[in-house]
């Protein structure tokens, strides 16, 4: 587009409905402008918090609950048992067709801490944190696909379009720290959780709230750094002028949108210091390495789990972590219980376990709610892809009931809530659903999640969308 | 009808002042066209005011208002409406009216003006609060929960009698006991109505009560016939009680903890909570004086509210904290609950310039220099329930002199400071109801 093009294009733009309405002095432009700017004001929890930010591990694929948490002795009986139509009628597998057989768990179990947690072999260090932790075992959800499930997870709709949890805490709460965003990511395994960036993605709020990737290998925040030649204040020159150009376009066009433009400018020069600072790990004493098994340069879920320390001390708000490789379908080895799965508890028992250490050592555990889990949980019987069983040990996707656990934040610890049938296929007691899950957490950091909303296309939209109830049961 | 009352009220008062206004505009010589408009519309506005005071009388009827601005409004509205009555009356009555009788005119209207005014402004009181027309409305308070209610908290005085109170009492009582049942008190209840006992202790199933309010909602014996159903948890809760034996005394620690869906409705309802809660959880804070508006302006990095319902606040030191920001804020010392003070490197010296600090509930100290002649100063805080002393120079003869001190304390950090792991266990020991980490 050349210039006379744009400017007749910006003519026409400021001519239409829409901009009108913004650029009209007493119009939705001002209204926007008034939540905006007005947010110190506004941001404020509807009642007393019990935890200030949230740190989610999320491991991306899905785990098997089945060996991990959701101890199931009858199971191991049935190994190798065609699985009885019954369980099958009615039900919709992601991959699963014809009669599969039962798979008993892949690991030994035992009990652990004071309050007695089964949990297996294969989290030896966690087993030690039996105590602190609360695990919900009925969790459910509606989708059995990693992309609408990890959405639903994050955005409480399995469409794209909505914003996920960490952008309705910050636009609901606000930051704590000036120099640094308020909800940041951290991903390792390799790869992008399967449902992209949208689950970090700010929907129709302001993007000022989006999540921020950061990366614990290389440059931490990808082009934030002053390129070569170009001098601290020449850049803050530079986006001194950029701004109060921005400052003039947002009084002809009242775009909220210009706003937030603006106030990432500041926050990316104020970071080119910040966030170096906060992502060198190496600052850290060589016992904490010990502690979480980091090895500084490295893109891995121990760095990153000591990196969300650092990050919640700083006061960030949310810090999502996503560990892709749970997905053990058995169709290959790296996706395999027998393979890929064991190599996958290796790489988060110490670091996770060491994050909940630390963070209570710090007193941090306290204001903090940790929270552990996948999109969604996995069969009790062997995958058998178009009928035919695959070359490795594996679970189908299953929606009816997984396990995730949450720690600290005002969340009873060594507690055990919800229970599934004796074949771990489904909750039969205290079921949690996904929006449960999240109106639970948005109520421990003080906010209703019936009145954390924002107007979108004529209507009222929050996290849990028409659905949720704070599971009172698990809370201190 | 007492709903309408607030709505009503805005029509009386806009035809009220209008009218006046009317009055005092045909007046003026080039206005005088208006003369025959102002009795119509006074009278619509004393029409108004007499249903304003009617659904007011029966608003006021549900005991939520009360004191002395709901005297005076209640007062000054007969006065108004008893002027407008007069002055509408007069003028449309009255055709050659005599120089006094319109002084008195006048006089009406001069009154009827300022009076709506007044009766406004206190009603607006009663439910936006002190002067309603410059502040949004006041903090909900909190409900206070006095300890000792929730031993004396009898299940069915506390629970269910409010339940029939509410969704039966109205056709079932004393005076007109419709089935013959009347549901005024424990006794009339276990007396049953004329098809006998209609609750059978420990039966969900056999007690009349309870199959009644649980029917189709079509069904002819479907209770109550008319008005709210009962909902939910209410019926949640009658089937608790009948299940657990329907006595009379049994009081809420008698129920199984484990009834977490009890429990918590308890706590919505009643506002009562089991087990710890926060001193900043049971009061609301200190009211706000201009002093703390100004200072949360001054200071929205450092100084926050903790939540939109309470006026505790939340006070945030970092390292580039002042002097004079300290002797600020020790002015209004009394409001602070949460002090984060965590790599603050703030000294004991210049703590000290906060004051009191008679509310400090939390306190984080964490990657300080704070030794043991610091930390045992500490003591002057006697509502401290949480203190992180992460990483600071500190032994153990400062921990043992606070923890000795008989204050509020429910948990410590002590990670990372001089004390060895063993004496740690040592103090662990000790201390048997406090948390030390």
């Amino acid at each position: 587009m050349n210039l006379l093009d744009e400017a007749l294009f910006e003519r026409y733009q400021l001519a239409t409905r829409r901009h009108f309405l913004k650029a009209c002095a007493t119009g939705l432009g001002s209204m926007a402008m008034g939540s905006l700017l007005g947010a110190t004001d506004s941001k404020i929890p509807h009642f007393i918090p019990k935890a200030k930010r949230v740190i989610f591990l999320h491991m991306a694929g899905a785990p098997s609950q089945l060996e991990l948490f959701d101890y199931k002795p009858l199971l191991k009986q049935l190994n190798g048992k065609d699985c009885p139509p019954s369980l099958l009628e009615g039900k919709r597998f992601a991959f699963i067709s014809g009669v599969p057989q039962m798979l008993g768990p892949q690991a030994n179990f035992a009990q652990h801490g004071q309050s007695g947690a089964w949990i297996s072999d294969l989290l030896p260090n966690f087993s030690k944190m039996a105590d602190e932790v609360c695990f919900l075992k009925a969790m459910h959800t509606d989708e059995f696909n990693h992309a609408p499930a990890q959405l639903l997870f994050y955005s409480g709709s399995p469409r794209l379009g909505r914003p996920s949890m960490g952008s309705w805490v910050t636009y609901g709460l606000g930051s704590m720290n000036e120099n640094l965003p308020s909800f940041v990511v951290l991903v390792s395994g390799g790869k992008t959780p399967s449902a992209g960036k949208s689950v970090w993605g700010s929907g129709f709020l302001p993007s000022i709230y989006q999540g921020v990737q950061c990366r614990s290998k290389g440059e931490p925040v990808l082009f934030a750094a002053n390129p070569n030649g170009m001098s601290v204040s020449e850049r803050k020159r530079t986006i001194e002028a950029i701004n109060q150009i921005n400052e003039k376009k947002y009084q002809s066009f009242k775009d909220p949108e210009t706003l937030t433009r603006i106030g990432q400018y500041e926050m990316a020069f104020k970071m080119q210091m910040s966030v170096p600072e906060a992502m060198d790990i190496q600052q850290e004493p060589e016992y904490i390495h010990e502690m979480y098994g980091t090895e500084p340069g490295r893109a891995s879920f121990a760095n990153n789990c000591l990196l969300a320390r650092r990050l919640a001390e700083r006061d960030v708000r949310f810090i999502q972590l996503f560990h892709w490789g749970w997905d053990s379908h058995g169709a290959s080895s790296g996706e395999s219980l027998d393979n890929g799965f064991i190599q996958r508890c290796k790489e988060v028992d110490r670091p996770m376990s060491a994050l909940l250490k630390d963070l209570k050592q710090r007193g941090l555990l306290d204001d903090t709610i940790v929270v552990w889990g996948g999109e969604f949980g996995r069969t009790p019987m062997l995958e058998n892809r178009n009928g035919v069983a695959n070359p490795f040990v594996g679970r189908d996707h299953q929606t009816d009931a997984f396990t995730i656990w949450m720690a600290g934040g005002g969340i009873k610890g060594g507690i055990s809530y919800g229970e599934t049938d004796e074949i771990g296929y489904s909750g039969v007691k205290d079921r949690v659903h996904v929006h449960d899950m999240q109106a639970t957490i948005l109520h421990n950091l003080g906010l209703n999640h019936e009145a954390l909303t924002y107007q979108f296309q004529g209507r009222d939209f929050r996290l849990t969308d028409t659905a949720g109830k704070v599971v009172k049961e698990i809370l201190v | 009808m007492g709903a309408l009352h607030p709505i009503i009220v805005h029509f009386a008062v806009t035809f009220l002042l209008f009218g006046a206004l009317l009055f005092w505009l045909t007046k003026l010589s080039h206005l005088i066209f208006l003369k025959d408009l102002v009795g119509p519309v006074n009278g619509l506005g004393s029409l108004a005011g007499i249903l304003a005071l009617w659904t007011g009388w029966q608003l006021a009827d549900t005991g939520y208002y009360a004191g002395k601005n709901f005297e005076s409004h209640r007062l000054l509205a007969f006065v108004v409406v008893l002027i407008g009555v007069v002055a509408t009356l007069v003028l449309l009555l009255i055709r050659n009216r005599s120089v006094l009788v319109d002084y008195a005119v006048r006089f009406l209207f001069v009154s009827q003006g300022v009076l709506i005014i007044v009766t406004g402004n206190k009603g607006g009181t009663l439910t936006h609060g002190n002067k309603p027309w410059i502040k949004q409305s006041e903090i909900s308070s909190l409900r206070v929960v006095d300890d000792s209610l929730l031993a004396n908290f009898t299940i069915y005085e506390g629970l269910i009698q409010p339940v029939l109170n509410a969704k039966c009492v109205a056709c079932h009582q004393d005076d007109q006991r419709s089935g013959g049942l009347s549901l005024v008190n424990f006794e009339s209840l276990m007396e049953g109505g004329s098809s006998g006992p209609v609750i059978e202790a420990g039966e969900i199933t056999q007690s009349l009560l309870f199959n009644r309010i649980t029917l189709a909602k079509s069904s002819a014996k479907f209770m109550p016939p008319t008005g709210w159903p009962l909902n939910y948890d209410e019926i949640n809760l009658i089937a608790h009680w009948i299940e657990t034996g329907a006595k009379k005394e049994a009081s809420l620690l008698d129920f199984p903890l484990s009834d977490a869906r009890l429990i918590s409705y308890v706590e919505e309802v009643y506002g009562i909570k089991n087990g710890f809660q926060s001193k900043i959880e049971r009061q609301n804070g200190p009211v706000w004086t201009e002093e703390v508006e100004n200072l949360l302006r001054k200071y929205p990095a450092n100084l926050q509210r903790i939540a939109a319902n309470t006026n505790w606040l939340n006070f945030n030191i970092d390292s580039f904290y002042t002097v004079e920001l300290l002797a600020e804020v020790s002015t209004i010392s009394a409001s602070i609950a949460w002090i984060d003070a965590g790599n603050s490197k703030i000294t004991v010296e210049d703590f000290i310039l906060l004051g009191a600090l008679p509310n400090l509930v939390r306190l984080s100290l964490d990657l300080n220099e704070w030794d043991n002649q610091a930390v045992a100063t500490l003591v002057n805080y006697p509502s401290i329930e949480f203190l992180n002393l992460y990483s600071n120079p500190v032994g153990e003869e400062s921990i043992r002199v606070l923890l000795d001190a008989g204050t509020q304390l429910k948990k410590i950090i002590i990670g990372e400071t001089l004390i060895e792991e063993e004496k740690k266990s040592g103090i662990i020991q000790n201390y048997p109801g406090i948390e030390i980490l």
